[in-house]
């Protein structure tokens, strides 16, 4: 077993207020905090008041071609839209991409603030934490029961 | 160009056509920006005698500097015009994420002039800028309108980060109190904005931005914006009380203070609070608390009302907070939560001021009483308590129905028209808002002499009276009232200027805010230099008023408030407001003669002659 460390998104908490995009797009800009467009931040909130969603995502894998695993899914009564967990920077969509289509993924700050994410240090309602997590080896056999 | 971004787009509706403008920074570095710039830009182009509800009357919608790059709780987009309720300078505010939006695409601010000659709405995407035809919106509530507007767009991706500011069909129907709604439940609500955007035909703005903001100085910024959200997490109040239960949370304690409207400002505390106030709202019909753009504290409730016996009352949507609560709650004696949620619901809506719609139904419940208004005017026994009736009338006004096409004038020509303008409760035509100016004798100086009517967000001399923040004051005193009523509000100006919400002046943000001012422009502000800007606002739309024709006999409060002792029982037995005790120092002290106007002298000293 091996320890990973990872933001743990709370949904119910977040109250949508985009902090951590705004704080995510100046920090990986040039210069550094010099610009901020929410638009090429690598966290995005996905709010929809009617439905009392409001969901935080990190941008996650590049892909090149759109996928066909399209449904809508309800959970504990809300019901989430197609896409709508969906991490990757793919063509049916603008987010998680770069101005030229170039893909963003979340780099959990390694550059510009290491071992301390930035949308974590702003996210003042605690939907956003950086928590531990334990993942096995590959190949490792880990004892149940 | 640094937190700005340099560019005004001005809208013709009469010739469906636009023009973009540079940003005169000479006027940013006089005014900074939000509510102060808007006011200038009005100003300069407009005649303050202009006919609020004509072509000529012109809007003017602008955000400030640190709107969009990510500073904590700056996130507002100021809109001023002259009143159709008060014939004064209206500035209104609302926050959410329309500001932000907009300066995402690429605009400061748009100005509207003109009249459409057929129902459009305006659509924003960065550089491309297009008119739509809104026959189909029309009469369409907030909500229906800002879904439709967005299905409207390419895709859905799209659609989701669109943000829509609209009119309800109270605005279209040109009632003196509507409002004007930014996504959905933030509201520019008072002095009856939304009927000049209806008038002129303009059912809606949506916009969507994808272009970036710079800041100056990015380290010095970054460590501003750090120190500010730490100055929010230290404070109890803004990260507890009001992230947990929203402004409503206040109301709870003021009544214990005797300090609300009750009973069209009759008494000053109200049993039934006990079922109106935070904890139940919490308790039964919270659904989450959400926030606007880039702010920590989260004071916005979403709430639903999903079973009641009446099943009148049953909706969902935002609100209510403090203001709101009070004003269709304790001012009407109404103690039935649900109907304050559901007449919350419909105010959003239909596009109405809850405070104004409040103070005018309370006014009509009061005259209603003592026998001035009838079954036959009215149509139902609009008594104080009547939940029922409260619903009802506030759907009427916004449709201008029956009774309610009389309501939606505003409660003083409602008053006036049946011959007893003193049950009508406001300042220059305006209702006055929850905190009873009667017993809070700084809060009534600071209501009466406001530029845009009896308005709760222009200045706080309330917190320091009934709480004590950040220094606690007599609030039976007068002496030394009037110097710090200036302070508040030349200090609301700043604020505002800065694009910063009023809420954050709870906790200690002036020299953090000018941190983050300078170091989003660079432009170098001082200290002094922001009073002196304060100072200059406050004076500019005076200024304004005064050319509209006030003077010192509108600033006063109703009087009842003055000369009728309170009745009950309590701290405040006996107390009135001493207006005139505060008044004439308060004139001194601004620089203006004993009329209430601006001295030559004072105007040459701000640079505004």
């Amino acid at each position: 077993m091996r320890t990973v460390k990872y933001i743990k998104i709370d949904t119910e908490k977040c109250t949508g207020c985009r902090l951590c995009e705004a704080i995510c797009s100046a920090s990986h800009a040039e210069p550094k905090f010099g610009v901020v467009n929410p638009h090429r931040s690598r966290i995005r909130i996905l709010k929809d008041a009617e439905q009392n969603v409001y969901y935080p995502t990190f941008g996650g894998p590049f892909t090149d071609v759109e996928c066909l695993s399209r449904s809508h899914i309800k959970i504990a009564g809300r019901e989430y839209g197609e896409c709508s967990f969906c991490r990757a920077s793919c063509p049916s969509r603008e987010i998680y991409k770069e101005t030229g289509d170039e893909p963003l993924k979340c780099d959990m700050c390694e550059q510009v603030s290491p071992g301390d994410p930035l949308c974590v240090k702003v996210c003042l309602v605690g939907a956003l934490t950086f928590a531990e997590k334990q993942i096995k080896e590959k190949g490792e056999k880990v004892a149940t029961g | 160009m640094f937190g700005w971004t340099g560019k005004l787009l001005r809208v013709n509706l009469t010739r469906g056509d636009y023009a973009l403008e540079e940003l005169d920074m000479a006027l940013v570095k006089k005014f900074i920006g939000g509510r102060g710039l808007a006011v200038k830009i009005f100003f300069d182009e407009i005649d303050p005698r202009v006919e609020p509800l004509s072509e000529e009357n012109k809007m003017v919608f602008l955000t400030a500097p640190l709107v969009g790059t990510g500073a904590p709780s700056a996130d507002g987009c100021w809109v001023v015009t002259r009143s159709p309720l008060t014939g004064a300078i209206a500035t209104g505010r609302f926050g959410g994420e329309f500001g932000t939006e907009l300066k995402f695409a690429g605009y400061d601010g748009i100005i509207i002039e003109g009249k459409a000659a057929r129902p459009v709405y305006l659509v924003i995407r960065n550089d491309k800028i297009e008119f739509r035809p809104a026959e189909h919106l029309w009469g369409k509530s907030t909500h229906e309108t800002d879904d439709a507007v967005k299905a409207a767009m390419r895709d859905k991706w799209e659609a989701r980060d669109t943000h829509v500011a609209c009119v309800g069909p109270a605005g279209e129907n040109l009632v003196k109190i509507s409002s004007i709604v930014a996504d959905k439940d933030h509201v520019a609500a008072r002095s009856g904005m939304g009927a000049v955007m209806g008038f002129k035909n303009l059912k809606a703005i949506a916009v969507r931005g994808t272009n970036v903001l710079k800041v100056a100085d990015p380290e010095g910024f970054y460590k501003a914006t750090l120190t500010l959200l730490q100055r929010v997490k230290d404070s109890v109040i803004l990260s507890d009380h009001l992230r947990n239960y929203g402004k409503i949370n206040v109301q709870y304690q003021a009544n214990l203070r005797a300090a609300i409207a009750v009973r069209n400002f009759q008494e000053c505390s109200f049993p039934g609070v006990t079922n109106t106030n935070a904890r139940p709202i919490a308790k039964n019909y919270l659904r989450r608390g959400i926030s606007c753009y880039s702010c920590p504290v989260a004071c916005v409730r979403l709430t639903e009302v999903k079973t009641d016996p009446n099943p009148k009352f049953i909706g969902k949507g935002g609100g209510p907070e403090f203001q709101t609560c009070t004003m269709l709650g304790a001012d009407c004696g109404v103690d039935n939560l649900a109907a304050i949620l559901k007449a919350n619901y419909l105010c959003n809506e239909l596009g109405m001021d809850t405070i104004s719609v409040g103070g005018t139904i309370a006014c009509a419940m009061d005259m209603f009483e003592h026998g001035y208004l009838t079954e036959e005017d009215t149509g139902c026994q609009l008594k104080f308590g009547n939940a029922e009736a409260l619903v009802d009338m506030t759907e009427k006004m916004g449709r201008r129905e029956g009774f309610g096409d009389i309501l939606a004038e505003g409660g003083y020509r409602m008053a006036e028209r049946f011959g007893h303008p003193e049950f009508f409760m406001g300042v220059k035509k305006q209702e006055l808002p929850a905190w009873n100016a009667q017993v809070l004798q700084g809060a009534g100086l600071e209501f009466s002499t406001a530029n845009n009517g009896a308005c709760h967000t222009k200045g706080g001399v309330f917190n320091s009276e009934v709480w004590g923040i950040p220094v606690k004051l007599d609030r039976f005193a007068t002496e030394g009232k009037a110097p710090i009523a200036i302070d508040y509000q030349n200090k609301d100006c700043i604020r505002d200027a800065h694009g910063l919400c009023s809420l954050l002046t709870l906790t200690k943000i002036d020299d953090v805010a000018l941190d983050l001012l300078n170091t989003v422009t660079g432009i170098g502000y001082t200290p002094e230099d922001l009073k002196v800007i304060g100072e200059r606002t406050w004076n500019l739309e005076r200024l304004f008023n005064v050319k509209a024709g006030f003077s010192a006999r509108d600033d006063v409060l109703p009087r009842r408030m003055m000369e009728e002792p309170m009745q009950q029982e309590g701290p405040c037995k006996g107390v009135v407001n001493r207006l005139f005790e505060m008044r004439p120092e308060y004139y001194r002290l601004r620089g203006w003669d004993e009329n209430g106007i601006p001295k030559p002298e004072k105007l040459a000293q701000l640079g505004l002659a």
